[in-house]
């Protein structure tokens, strides 16, 4: 298989296992277990569904591992084009997983609060209850932060797609739309989070994005150059140059 | 002028045109930086007082987020700031740009983490679920997370001091940009650094903060005026492949 291709595939696989790891610990496990503005039902259900909890927290974080292997993966792909675009994107990308890293910390911090402690005990349950739920949900505040990383690094990315010469140039312009997509939920999100699920229910088509250019390397890999040209992914790995 | 020509343009950036643009994304770091950290917290927290502190922040919640928003949105700025003089000094010396890239990168995920305090005391004063603690009791901690946030923050000027150091030692061996200009930026970054002892930090504010005013405004103003000598960078660019 012609090398370039062969990136393109590999980039693919790896966007592929975000994308199935991701919704578990994303949309599946929170809607599961937590109950908005309900902190006693919540703890309930967290502490009678611990490990799943847990389990959705260690997702989370191989989540984030696998995002920074996809900068990594992508870097070798659209380096060639134009190499501080790719920088740009991985240093987005970096932020973004270790922002997402600490954001975990929350979780772990809201278990330490729902169980309860010998340390704690000088807080009611009513208290500790409350202060789990202060964390469950600055959880979620820190992740409408990063998902304002989420859309700038696709800038970059879609750009060097755009430039490309062997990806499909609408791809490109889509991704783009995507990066947008995602600054301005992340804006909803802290200026009028009253809107924020309509927002993310509308903006859908525009996060179809990066699930059509999983498919399209996937399926497709990429356009190999009839000429020779100077098209060729880095072969030597992170080729800082 | 049509995309293909802009494109074709960007693509074959001089590095003039690259210096300027670094230029542009030092000031909107900068002020976005300011803004949201020093300026509207400025305004709304009363060191002293958490009751007032939440007061102020409950009656002036726009301009809070609004606060937030620009201490994140640095985060972006500052980003392309280093991709941009990572390439801009590259010839210069390879290792030392490119630790210089990844010590911006640390100092950037310290500020997005700082900004996951900054709007923490929000959800504790407007929240529907925290009726089992008293008003004061919620203020107290919120005005705690304010001051992680400061702390964190803090934490994050440390890395960009050290990266400020960096950046001045390449200026001082580049043959493009005019060697003051690095002892000042190298002085502004050791001023920086006086916040890894905070006791210190205190001792000699502003002073310590003063000291980076000279270094950081002369270059961002030569970046944005002037740009980079392109025939030396061309010079020392090509004296590097060799």
């Amino acid at each position: 298989m012609h090398p370039l291709k062969k990136t393109a595939r590999t980039a693919g696989f790896v966007y592929l296992a975000m994308i199935l790891v991701a919704p578990f610990s994303m949309l599946y496990v929170p809607g599961k277990l937590i109950v908005r503005d309900n902190a006693a039902a919540t703890a309930e259900n967290i502490l009678a569904h611990e490990t799943l909890f847990r389990l959705s927290i260690f997702g989370d974080l191989i989540g984030h591992v696998i995002f920074i292997c996809l900068s990594i993966a992508l870097y070798r792909l659209l380096s060639s084009v134009n190499k501080h675009w790719a920088l740009l994107m991985v240093g987005f990308v970096w932020v973004s997983a270790a922002v997402g890293f600490l954001d975990t910390l929350n979780d772990l911090a809201a278990v330490i609060f729902f169980r309860g402690a010998d340390f704690l005990a000088m807080f009611d349950k009513a208290q500790r209850d409350a202060l789990g739920m202060f964390f469950i949900k600055l959880h979620n505040q820190g992740i409408f932060m990063d998902e304002i990383f989420w859309g700038v690094w696709l800038f970059p990315f879609g750009w060097l797609v755009f430039r490309s010469g062997f990806l499909p140039r609408f791809l490109g312009v889509w991704l783009i739309l995507a990066c947008f997509g995602w600054v301005s939920l992340s804006a909803i999100a802290v200026f009028s989070p009253v809107y924020y699920e309509a927002a993310f229910r509308w903006l859908q088509p525009v996060f179809f994005a990066e699930l059509a250019f999983m498919l399209w390397v996937l399926i497709r890999g990429a356009k190999v150059p009839t000429t020779p040209s100077t098209l060729q992914p880095a072969t030597e790995g992170l080729a800082f140059r | 002028m049509s995309t293909a020509v802009m494109t074709k343009r960007i693509a074959e950036a001089s590095p003039r045109f690259k210096a300027r643009m670094a230029g542009v994304s030092y000031l909107l770091g900068s002020l976005t930086s300011v803004f949201g950290q020093m300026v509207v917290l400025g305004m709304l927290v009363v060191p002293a007082s958490a009751t007032a502190t939440a007061a102020n922040i409950l009656s002036h919640q726009s301009l809070f987020r609004l606060g937030f928003v620009a201490s994140l949105m640095t985060v972006p700025f500052h980003l392309i700031w280093a991709v941009l003089f990572y390439g801009l000094f590259k010839p210069v010396n390879r290792s030392v740009s490119l630790l210089a890239g990844f010590v911006m990168l640390l100092g950037c995920a310290m500020w997005g983490l700082s900004s996951l305090f900054h709007l923490a005391p929000l959800l504790l004063l407007q929240g529907s679920s925290l009726s089992a603690f008293a008003p004061e009791q919620l203020q107290a901690l919120a005005l705690i997370l304010l001051k992680l946030n400061a702390q964190a923050y803090d934490i994050g000027l440390v890395f960009f001091g050290f990266w400020c150091v960096l950046i001045g030692y390449l200026i001082f061996r580049s043959t493009f940009l005019p060697r003051i200009i690095g002892v000042m930026e190298a002085f502004a970054g050791v001023g920086y650094l006086t916040l890894l002892w905070r006791p210190l930090a205190h001792y000699l504010y502003p002073y310590n903060l003063a000291l980076a005013g000279p270094g950081e405004i002369s270059l961002m103003l030569w970046l944005l005026v002037k740009g980079v000598n392109e025939q030396r960078w061309k010079e020392q660019a090509s004296a590097d492949l060799r």
